[in-house]
């Protein structure tokens, strides 16, 4: 893939990733990475930029003896999460109309 | 490169940034390392990258996002930062609250805790960044005063302003009324601090001139490395230790100021005092007026002015025979 992934979108799969079940972050890198191309440390500052933004919140669990940072979404980050699928639907479209020439897929 | 030393030097190139924010993300990257597990420790340190390049991305976020803080009302207002190129001048101040200054590669301004407001103004013809800290909400003050009597059970943030500056300036000019200052390590042309009722710490600043001045609060210099280097000591307590190629000066009315430096081959001191006391490695000057010493060209000068205060100005490697003496 030679398509560059803004913050937005990234944004948007993160919390999408966090709305099947509160995650942590090596798990989360692990599923944003099987569709789309990020680093291992990529999503750190996404995490912590969504969590200022009050969309994700953190609580810590115990697991195998240590604790683990696990994240979910807030009621903000749902909505937040919502209005990017709609943004994708028609951001999709708008492209899709351009790249095949308003050809009938 | 194991996976400790990557954590410890993220955690060196997350410097800039404010304690918890620092903590928070090394924290996550051992978390990361434990989740992947040791038999991946190799390929997560290749897929990581350098902590470098790590850390650059997290500040790079911190950047986007620095500068703002929580109004009364709750919002998050920004605060304006200036380009690095344009920067020359800092002036900073502070009626209360918490200034600490960085050294960084950017300038940057972070809040924490419940911040007063703060207006930033920038003169481009000659690059002076002003920051205004304006007295913190009644709130924080009385929190602030019940944290302090240990009232409040769980202590509580109050602000802190996290300036980081880079290197250079020609002027670095910060006043705080009854907050305190602390300055980690800058190289500026011009370093002036001034802290009226609260207390200061300045470490390693390499500075051509620099002025520190504590009128009823205490202040701590360390590392001082400069030409020429003035300590203002009201009715408060100053220590300093460093280096002055040329002058020294001192000046306390009714403080106790304590200055340490290296030994020099040769200097020579001028001294007022009033009924204070004073004193040049070991030798007691006491109760006098206009004296001066045998080596009137000699470098350093101490220039020591007391009322009823005392100065002490000592050497670092003292022999026993001198020590004696004294």
């Amino acid at each position: 893939m030679t398509f560059t992934t803004g913050a937005a979108l990234l944004d948007a799969l993160v919390l999408s990733v966090v709305s099947n079940e509160d995650s942590y972050g090596y798990k989360i890198t692990q599923e944003v990475r099987e569709a789309v191309d990020v680093s291992e440390s990529t999503l750190y500052p996404v995490l912590r930029r969504l969590q200022k933004d009050g969309c994700l919140d953190t609580y810590d669990q115990e697991f195998a003896g240590r604790n683990r940072r696990y994240y979910r979404l807030t009621v903000q980050g749902i909505q937040k999460l919502a209005e990017s699928r709609k943004e994708w639907k028609s951001y999709r479209k708008s492209i899709e109309t351009v790249l095949y020439g308003g050809d009938k897929q | 490169m194991n996976k400790n030393e990557f954590l410890q030097q993220l955690a060196e190139e997350l410097r800039a940034l404010p304690q918890d924010e620092r903590d928070a993300a090394v924290q996550y990257f051992a978390m990361y390392f434990e989740d992947a597990g040791p038999e991946r420790e190799e390929e997560v340190l290749r897929g990581l990258g350098s902590p470098a390049a790590v850390a650059a991305g997290i500040l790079a976020e911190a950047q986007a996002d620095n500068g703002s803080f929580k109004s009364t009302s709750g919002e998050n207002k920004k605060i304006f930062v200036p380009d690095k190129d344009k920067l020359r001048r800092v002036q900073i101040s502070s009626r209360d609250g918490k200034v600490y200054v960085k050294r960084a590669a950017v300038p940057s301004i972070f809040v924490e805790g419940f911040g007063a407001p703060v207006d930033s103004n920038f003169d481009e013809a000659t690059g002076t960044w002003k920051l205004d800290i304006r007295s913190t909400p009644i709130t924080e003050r009385l929190s602030s005063l019940l944290r302090h009597l240990n009232v409040m059970e769980k202590p509580e943030k109050g602000p802190v302003y996290t300036i980081c500056l880079p290197d250079g300036l020609e002027e670095l000019a910060i006043k705080a009324g009854m907050g305190s200052i602390v300055v980690e390590e800058l190289a500026a042309n011009d370093v002036n601090l001034r802290a009226e009722m609260g207390s200061l710490v300045a470490q390693k600043i390499h500075a051509k001139t620099g002025s520190f001045s504590a009128e009823m609060g205490s202040m701590k210099i360390e590392q001082f490395d400069g030409e020429t280097c003035t300590l203002t000591a009201g009715v408060g307590v100053v220590r300093f230790n460093g280096q002055v190629a040329d002058t020294l000066h001192v000046d306390c009315s009714m403080g106790r100021v304590q200055a340490n430096l290296p030994r020099p081959q040769n200097y020579n001191w001028t001294a007022q005092g009033g009924s204070g006391s004073i004193s040049v490695d070991g030798k007691w000057i006491a109760g006098v007026f206009g004296v001066q010493g045998e080596a009137p060209q000699a470098k350093p000068n101490f220039d020591l002015k007391c009322g009823m205060g005392s100065i002490a100005v000592t050497f670092d490697e003292q022999t026993q025979e001198e020590a004696t003496q004294a």
